[in-house]
């Protein structure tokens, strides 16, 4: 099993030279998780038969000579909040452990249709509520690099599952940083595209106006060939763009090419501000002109995005009732006890809290005061990136304050922990794409993530700057 | 601005029941994040609120799918073909 930045284009290449089968990496990489899991936890099902059999179909289809795609035989595992036909899909909460879903998400459908084989579904904070993928019901998912650390979250199994390769690539979702900061914690790479660039048919909702699905993978070649297989317009997602394209050949030049640059300074560890002045240093020995620019308020976009996150995943997760899917109650009395009960059994102590916190932004003072005031920041912020943009290409800021923390370290105020995703939400609160890669490592050891985000529709030029940083750099390795 | 939350009532709306440590600690973590939402009062100062959300989405077309069965498994209850869930209406006393 290698651990080069471009993973997958050297199985893939292995796979056409008829170095291996797929049947063989499939099963290397189930051994992998037996062997691996157990200290990690990145795994809450694994669909070992089944992805055997897709292994064994795509061999018969190499033998017969058909033509297949680059990602035919790799592979893949998904965050547990997005739904794949006849597989538990539990989105890490006791209310959801044993529902099996109806039908497949667009994003995973794409890449089955690619030959890529699922080989299961991801650990990660319960309903994707949280930073460290510890409030699961499945337990805690810890960093590979360092099983004494937080994977980060929510999206924590995803990225720890590429970091100790028990996954070619996975998928997440963000909707405050979840791919990006457990990317970054992990020394993987991580997208967060465009808002509407990829289909959210499928994806368990949590905030529906701020989350996408996106990819984790170990290189920024890999999650460029990846976002291209998931992305596109779908008739079962109204928010998809209809006309979005992408293409990313990773040959273009960034002569000339403007980046903000804002390390945080003051915000975050000194670790993370160097690693992003150095991207920034980096990227102007390319020919880029580098400068330093200001992120619009990130308090406000703080405060605008946990109140919209909140008062949206309020409003979603009132659906979790007891009586069509999900935890029932035993020997409830009366429908009104049912409801409560199941719900007061089904979910954990943070999802509590923010469908508390949304009840209280959208009820009838709360609404005013905070729902209308969160909206109107987002716009407000929205136009001011808008600004930011007329002067720059993209901006390298950092996603976190501080490498992967302790476990024994996370912070006890639920508003501490909060703040630590200001940098994370802007990107969410604007729609616009992100995308976070390793950009060194910290005294410590620990790699150190940096985002780079561009206007809307902007990924290819990310992904040609963070291709030109992992080429110097040297990435994962 | 409200900023004393009434968390019995919040939970009554959440359908939520709540111990009375977890009404203590909800209530003061509430009052923090107040605190935290502060930072809009200067930002949105000036700005306009307006909430008409002009919406373009469009519809998708509707399909009809008899997934009854697939949907009936997923309930923790059914019956003859239905959804079950406790007594909700008691005849009244004649």
């Amino acid at each position: 099993m290698d651990n080069a930045n471009e993973r997958i284009a050297r199985l893939s290449a292995a796979l056409d030279r008829r170095e291996l089968c797929a049947r063989e990496l499939v099963l290397d990489y189930l051994e992998r998780i037996e062997q691996l899991d157990g200290n990690i936890g990145a795994f809450i099902t694994v669909t070992a038969e089944k992805a055997i059999a897709d292994a064994e179909r795509i061999d018969a289809k190499r033998a017969r000579g058909e033509e297949v795609s680059a990602l035919a035989g790799i592979p893949f595992a998904v965050k547990d909040n997005i739904c794949v036909e006849g597989v538990r899909t539990t989105c890490g909460s006791k209310m959801l452990k044993d529902y099996i879903s109806p039908y497949t998400a667009t994003a995973v459908q794409r890449l089955i249709d690619a030959d890529a084989i699922l080989l299961g579904k991801l650990n990660m904070d319960e309903f994707a509520m949280g930073s460290a993928t510890d409030t699961s019901f499945f337990g805690v998912t810890r960093n590979p690099l360092d099983t004494d650390r937080v994977a980060g979250g929510s999206s924590g199994g995803s990225a720890a599952a590429v970091a100790a390769d028990m996954a070619a690539f996975t998928l997440g979702s963000d909707t405050g940083g979840s791919v990006r900061q457990p990317a970054a914690f992990c020394g993987t790479v991580g997208l967060k595209s465009t808002y509407g660039a990829v289909s959210r048919y499928g994806l368990v909702s949590f905030a529906s106006s701020l989350e996408q699905i996106g990819p984790i993978s170990a290189g920024v070649g890999d999650n460029a060939l990846v976002f291209g297989t998931i992305c596109g317009y779908d008739k079962m997602d109204a928010t998809t763009l209809r006309d979005f394209s992408f293409s990313f050949k990773g040959d273009a030049s960034l002569r000339g090419i403007r980046i903000g640059v804002c390390n945080g300074a003051g915000n975050v560890s000194a670790d993370v501000s160097h690693a992003v002045d150095t991207a920034g240093e980096i990227l102007r020995s390319f020919g880029a002109k580098a400068f330093d620019v200001r992120l619009p308020d990130t308090d406000a976009a703080l405060a605008a995005y946990y109140i919209i996150s909140a008062s949206e995943a309020s409003s979603n997760l009132g659906r979790y009732d007891g009586v069509r899917y999900g935890y029932r109650a035993k020997e409830a009395t009366g429908i009104d006890e049912l409801f409560i009960r199941s719900r007061t059994e089904g979910f954990g102590d943070e999802v509590k809290r923010r469908i508390m916190l949304g009840v209280f932004c959208l009820n009838r003072e709360g609404r005013d005061a905070y729902y209308k005031k969160a909206l109107a920041a987002k716009r407000k912020i929205s136009a001011q990136l808008d600004a930011l943009f007329d002067s720059c290409d993209a901006v390298i800021a950092p996603i976190a304050p501080t490498t992967a923390f302790k476990l024994t370290n996370k912070k006890s105020r639920p508003v501490d922990i909060y703040r630590d995703d200001a940098f994370g939400v802007i990107a969410n609160i604007a729609g616009i794409p992100s995308l976070c890669l390793p950009c060194g490592r910290d005294a410590e050891g620990m790699p150190v993530g940096v985002q780079i985000m561009g206007k809307k529709l902007s990924e290819p030029l990310l992904y040609s700057i963070g291709l030109a940083l992992e080429q110097a750099i040297g990435g994962r390795s | 601005m409200s900023n004393v939350p009434d968390i019995k009532y919040l939970a009554r709306l959440a359908r939520l029941e709540l111990t009375e440590d977890e009404e203590r600690r909800l209530q003061r973590e509430l009052c923090e994040f107040v605190e935290l939402a502060s930072a809009l009062d200067d930002f949105c100062e000036s700005e306009e609120i307006d909430c008409d959300v002009c919406c373009d989405g469009r519809l998708r077309e509707d399909i009809a799918i008899d997934r009854t069965d697939g949907l009936l498994a997923l309930s923790p209850s059914v019956s003859e073909g239905y959804v079950t869930v406790p007594l909700t209406v008691k005849e009244a006393a004649r």
